[in-house]
């Protein structure tokens, strides 16, 4: 497709703002907010990062090395929170915005001014969490899940919870300018079932949150009225129950879990086709896997309870239903690599990581199919396999996915290529020091380590060092990221051509490298043999 | 790899047929209902799920 299809000359009498201020903070353009979350996304992944090796380098040794436990529960809870709705989430949300107009071929965002809200509403809702580190009674210490009775006695619940209720109303609102924009924004021609696989796996993101996000909303408010206003929901002395709480947190949760791995799932679908120079295998199959997993995500949390005594009518139910889950989930990597097979692959960083991303997502998926056998469970149940598991799905499942797009689609957003050599040293030191730091918690984990405790058995020792040497250089291979990131934003003097990959398909990459400020304004043409995953009725 | 690179290994020729693009779009004015019809639809099902959390909390009470 041509430049002319793209209108990008239009530009020249409405580029970006000239303005600093008018550009960052007043932006209704869906790069600049993309761009935004993405920024912030990083800043919370450090933030959030420097919490874990603190949390390495005090189960570096058994006894107490660099802090009291109290302080310890706080750097667990505070890892969780900032991770996942800090840097994962809001990761995905600046991808959705970079890349979902380009995809379709739509102008923006179907409500630009919202996204403006959306955005802004996080740094304050990050800035009131994280103040309570350095308030009198410090932070949340009851884990990321605030489980009562443990949450209530923390007396930073309220800023938590305010903080929560922002966090929710962000993720709503971006999840409806999402759905919005797909539903109603799209070119002529971008049919449904021709939308690029990212596409679908966000708009099918976005209803997950939107029904989701009111729950854990309800579900803090009650703690919330527990604490302060004098009701029982939770509390049994009251007549309450706390295992009330659990059923509803996770009826949030699990569809969270979600939340996070679907876009990635959406993302590896992009990068393989590209860098195996095939169209995605089976791409009905693939959308319908993501909408399968969506729909099941409603019907497993109790999984997540299985110790706290529920009838066995529950546990059986629950037990199938997430094992169930494996069907799509394996549909979906058996996907990935008939696309890969007989394919011209190359494997730049970009493809790496997607192939990293498939089969330590897949070690991610193999132990939670463990974790969903109940007799197994009650053992595994709060041990650091557990912690294992959820690493390797959210580490090497969905950071992975992130830094893979962020590889791939760079070059279209700065127009500069990164560094490949650098971007490659970042690749392998990541990929082999993940590993060294979460896969000897599954051993601690059989072996009935706990999880969220500051000290430990000395006959956990030699696992728990190995594992922290790991989070060490894992968290330093990182730097090599944000070193890559600067020089390919504003140094690298090798200029990304308009498709930047040789076999990369899809709408976006038909506009120039950099991204123009306005796309789009009148919608493009599209031709089949444009789309990333070919003719799809054949 | 850069596409001016060339280390492809095995050329793929994927023929397919070009799709034909719809002579009628949307107009803006469409595209502007659809919007509406999907942000109030959306609307409503987020405020009927936070009033029904609302409900019930206070029943529960």
């Amino acid at each position: 497709m041509s430049h002319a299809a793209t209108h990008d000359q239009h530009d020249d009498h409405h580029g970006a703002p000239k303005s600093f201020f008018q550009r960052w903070f007043m932006s209704t353009n869906h790069k600049d907010i993309g761009t935004l979350y993405l920024v912030f996304a990083l800043v919370m992944f450090f933030i959030g990062g420097s919490f874990a090796m603190l949390i390495r380098a005090e189960l570096f040794k058994p006894g107490l090395q660099l802090m009291q436990p109290y302080f310890f529960n706080q750097l667990t809870t505070m890892h969780a929170l900032v991770m996942i709705f800090g840097a994962i989430m809001p990761a995905f949300v600046g991808l959705g915005n970079w890349m979902i107009p380009l995809m379709v071929g739509a102008p923006d965002m179907a409500l630009p001014r919202m996204n403006n809200l959306s955005f802004w509403i996080l740094p304050f809702a990050f800035t009131l969490m994280l103040s309570t580190l350095f308030m009198a009674g410090g932070g949340p210490a009851g884990g990321w899940t605030m489980y009562p009775p443990l949450s209530l006695q923390s007396d930073s619940l309220a800023y938590v919870v305010f903080a929560v209720h922002l966090m929710g109303i962000s993720s709503i609102m971006g999840a409806i300018n999402i759905i919005a924009t797909i539903l109603n924004m799209r070119a002529p021609g971008m049919e449904l079932l021709k939308m690029p696989v990212f596409v679908w796996s966000w708009l099918i993101t976005a209803f997950l949150l939107i029904a989701v996000m009111p729950v854990l909303a309800g579900a803090v408010t009650m703690l919330l009225t527990d604490k302060y206003f004098g009701t029982n929901f939770f509390n049994p002395g009251g007549g309450g129950d706390p295992v009330l709480y659990q059923h509803i947190f996770w009826f949030f949760g699990h569809p969270e879990v979600y939340i996070m791995i679907l876009p990635a799932f959406g993302i590896i679908s992009e990068i393989i086709p590209t860098f195996a120079r095939k169209p995605i295998f089976g791409y009905k199959a693939m959308v319908f896997a993501i909408a399968s997993i969506a729909f099941l995500s409603f019907i497993v949390w109790a999984h997540h309870m299985f110790a706290v005594g529920l009838p066995m009518g529950a546990e059986i139910f629950f037990m199938y239903a997430t094992m169930l889950i494996a069907v799509p989930t394996g549909v979906k990597v058996f996907n990935w690599v008939s696309t890969m097979w007989g394919g011209s692959m190359t494997f730049e960083t970009p493809m790496l990581f997607a192939i990293a991303f498939v089969i330590l997502f897949t070690i991610g998926g193999f132990s939670g199919l463990m974790l969903a056998l109940v007799p197994a469970d009650f053992q595994y149940h709060d041990t650091y396999f557990v912690v294992a598991h959820f690493h390797y799905v959210l580490v090497t499942g969905a950071l992975f996915a992130i830094i893979a797009a962020t590889y791939y689609w760079l070059p279209k957003w700065s127009g500069r290529m990164y560094s490949e050599f650098w971007a490659k040293m970042h690749f392998w030191n990541s990929v082999i020091w993940v590993n060294v730091l979460f896969f000897p918690q599954h051993f601690l984990g059989l072996a009935g380590m706990p999880r969220r405790i500051p000290d430990y058995n000395v006959a956990f020792a030699n696992f728990n060092m190995i594992s922290s040497i790991g989070g060490f250089l894992f968290g330093a291979s990182q730097l090599i990221f944000l070193g890559v990131l600067i020089h390919g934003v504003w140094f690298s003097k090798k200029k990304a051509t308009d498709r930047v990959w040789e076999g990369a398909k899809g709408l976006e990459w038909t506009v120039p490298s950099p991204a123009p400020h306005h796309t789009f304004d009148v919608p493009p043409v599209i031709h089949d043999d444009e789309l990333a995953h070919g003719h799809v009725n054949d | 790899m850069p596409e001016t690179a060339g280390r492809l290994k095995k050329p793929i020729h994927m023929t397919q047929p070009k799709m034909q693009q719809p002579a009628i779009d949307r107009s803006d004015a469409d595209r502007r209902k659809g919007v509406r019809r999907t942000v109030t639809i959306l609307v409503v099902i987020v405020a009927a799920f936070f009033l029904v959390s609302f409900v019930q909390i206070v029943l529960m009470k």
